[in-house]
């Protein structure tokens, strides 16, 4: 589960050669900081594992643990920052962490402790600890040996004597018995050595080491494949349900503009026609009995000309069309209803005109959301207010909209609607032949976009049912 | 009569200016959303303005409330033009609104209605000539919408239905033939209806006017 995502990219233009390049500079900037800051690093999952273990037994010490487990989070942008700017290394954030929105106490509580980038955050502390101050101390040693050994001619003379087996007495260091550096040869060699060390080694050792610690950094700093896959997921989805409204707000549009007007002017010649029959049919049956000579060419010209016949055909017609308006305008506002252009209160407000039970509406004028949130809520209200009025027997209705904004920041659309019926409303599940009952189809709707809802139906009532959705539908 | 339109669909538009030409009528504005149809009839010399507009709700370019947005600044630039509101919908929020102001001389009718044309004719006089139109469904709605107690609630079921056809407009004498009365007891009905709504006897004719307002504004 590691994060390919991580792709390192090229930023900087490395400058010099070896000990003298930019980059190993850089590099060895990281190890300083980063052995500087693993002791409190190192200290974050260890008290994640005590306080967790320690006070698994009270509620609020499994909360205080998952505080901490969000601490892996802090941690790793730290590292993430400093992998930026020092290592040349780019890793995305993991996805972010999302207050769950009352899925219940476990779910909640779930949500701190079990949170994997903070975790994975906790696992880079304690593996960075251990391979910074390695990679410190191996990093240093080198580079101070190679100096020191450099240097070595003008230092030797302060070291203090020594006395060998032989006898005689020697100013240096002893490498190895009886073999000190005090001859020039030994000098210079040493000092070529120092020069390797310093020059060949020092560099690509550094930069192997710090390696390791780049390597932590993309495999555990970043996104999982599988966080970012439900991301994606998430994205996709959101995308499709707004898309789904757009489409079913252009049919709408479409059938407001083209169909509907069409067939309005229709109905209206037909009235006409309609009524210029019925004068016409009405001066001939008044005048059937005994035709005046003016009116005797109309029979001429036409032999036995009746209008009763056409007159029924258009009469029926008309009627057709006016019926034909009325199914039309159910429909669409069965697939979007035009009102909530101009926001969900004038929507609600119709809708609770309409209801056959007096009903209660009470909106939150600053209740706005996504186009898409908005139409499930009325969908939602619409449903739940004809699920009352057909089955809980109640007298009345209530149904109260608000915004919310959580501790997180993060806004919300509540529904409530309550009826004071005789209650025992409950969810049946859809059948197998894809065809969904009331109100699980409802919670299909609203789980298309991660809202929540809850149903509280006693025995006597009243029956209330709450629904909480995000005001946006694609995430961050 | 002279009558200004504002409908954004062409063929509707070009509909209700055929069917009002023929029935003798002149059509002095046909505009195709509601910024035009304020700077035409604000054209029109005075003598020239329309007596009645009529205003399709839901017009360019946000295809929400255009045509209301219209209709009451034209009733607020021009209070002696009638004003009939026009619209596949009708929502209850928009009719109530419409209403708030002066109710005489203003309407709200589902397009559908001008299927039934000399119907509809009846309705456009009723409104120049100062009276109150609401479709049937806006009734209903607003019925609906206001049932707390104001009034409303002490009215009989017969005298519900009377009031509900005063809302649309009609005389003592179409209510008595719609609902197979006497005119007496129209009458009668009616007369019920002002005292149950505590409307004072010397506002003549306006009480009808007052009466369908109750209706629409509960708490006033």
């Amino acid at each position: 589960m590691t994060s390919a995502a991580a792709t390192p990219r090229r930023r900087y233009r490395s400058t010099g050669w070896g000990p003298f390049s930019t980059r190993t500079w850089r590099e060895t900037g990281y190890l300083w900081v980063a052995v500087l800051l693993a002791p409190f690093a190192l200290a974050t999952p260890i008290l994640a594992v005590a306080l967790g273990a320690g006070l698994a037994v009270t509620v609020v010490g499994l909360f205080l643990a998952g505080t901490v487990v969000l601490l892996g989070r802090a941690w790793g942008r730290l590292y993430r920052g400093l992998g930026r700017g020092l290592l040349d290394v780019d890793v995305p954030a993991p996805v972010p962490w999302r207050r769950p929105r009352g899925r219940g106490f476990w779910a909640h509580l779930w949500a701190y402790v079990g949170d994997g980038a903070g975790w994975r955050g906790l696992a880079f502390c304690f593996l960075s600890f251990i391979v910074s101050v390695t990679s410190f101390v191996v990093s240093v040693s080198v580079l101070a040996y190679g100096l020191g050994a450099i240097t070595y001619g003008y230092w030797y003379q302060f070291l203090p004597w020594q006395t060998a087996s032989d006898g005689t007495r020697h100013r240096g260091a002893q490498i190895a018995p009886d073999w000190f550096v005090d001859t020039p040869a030994r000098i210079w060699g040493l000092a070529a050595v120092g020069v390797v060390m310093l020059l060949v080694v020092w560099s690509p050792l550094t930069r192997g080491m710090v390696h390791l610690s780049r390597l932590l950094t993309t495999s555990l700093l970043g996104p999982t494949r599988a966080s970012l896959r439900v991301a994606a997921l998430e994205q996709s989805r959101g995308r499709a349900v707004e898309d789904a409204e757009a489409r079913l707000r252009r049919i709408e549009r479409d059938l407001h503009d083209g169909t509907q007007a069409r067939l309005v002017a229709v109905a209206m010649q037909l009235g006409e026609a309609k009524e210029q029959l019925a004068t016409g049919q009405e001066a001939l049956v008044s005048r059937g009995g005994d035709l005046a000579p003016a009116d005797a060419t109309v029979t001429a010209v036409v032999p036995g000309l009746d209008l009763a016949g056409p007159l029924a055909l258009v009469t029926t017609a008309h009627t057709g069309v006016k019926e034909a308006l009325v199914e039309l305008r159910e429909l669409a506002r069965g697939i979007h209803p035009p009102a909530l252009e101009a926001g969900l209160p004038v929507a609600l407000e119709t809708l609770a005109a309409r209801s056959p039970l007096p009903c209660t509406i009470d909106v939150d004028p600053d209740a706005q959301a996504a186009p898409a949130i908005e139409a499930i809520a009325y969908f939602c209200v619409a449903e739940l207010l004809t699920n009352a009025v057909k089955h809980s027997g109640a007298t009345g209705l209530y149904v109260l909209v608000t915004r919310e904004v959580d501790a997180a920041g993060q806004a919300a659309l509540r529904l409530r609607v309550r009826d004071d019926g005789h209650g025992g409303a409950r969810v049946v599940d859809p059948t197998g032949d894809g065809r969904r009952t009331g109100l699980a189809g409802l919670v299909e709707r609203v789980g298309s976009v991660d809202g929540s809802w809850e149903l509280s139906s006693p025995v006597g009532g009243p029956t209330v049912v709450t629904i909480v959705l995000p005001v946006d539908v694609t995430h961050a | 009569m002279r009558i200004a339109i504002a409908e954004d669909s062409v063929i509707l538009r070009d509909g209700l200016v055929a069917l009002l030409t023929r029935r003798g009528h002149e059509v002095v504005v046909a505009a195709g959303d509601g910024e035009a149809l304020l700077v035409l009839v604000a054209a029109l010399p005075e003598s020239a303005r329309p007596d009645v507009a009529v205003v399709d709700i839901r017009m360019p370019p946000t295809f929400t409330d255009e045509g209301l947005r219209a209709a009451l600044r034209l009733r607020d630039e021009h209070p002696e033009t009638g004003v009939l509101l026009f619209s596949q919908y009708v929502e209850t929020r928009y009719a109530s609104e419409l209403l708030s102001g002066d109710a005489r001389g203003v309407g709200y009718l589902l397009k559908d209605r001008v299927a039934d044309v000399s119907d509809f004719m009846d309705a456009l006089e009723r409104i120049a000539a100062g009276h109150t139109v609401l479709d049937p469904e806006v009734v209903t709605q607003i019925m609906g919408a206001s049932r707390a107690d104001d009034g409303l609630s002490r009215l009989t079921a017969r005298e519900r239905e009377v009031l509900e056809l005063m809302a649309q407009g009609r005389s003592n004498g179409a209510i008595a033939q719609n609902l197979f009365l006497s005119y007496g007891a129209v009458e009668k009905n009616v007369t019920s209806i002002f005292a149950k709504l505590d409307l004072p006897p010397d506002a003549g004719d306006h009480r009808r006017v007052l009466a369908v307002l109750r209706l629409l504004r509960p708490a006033a």
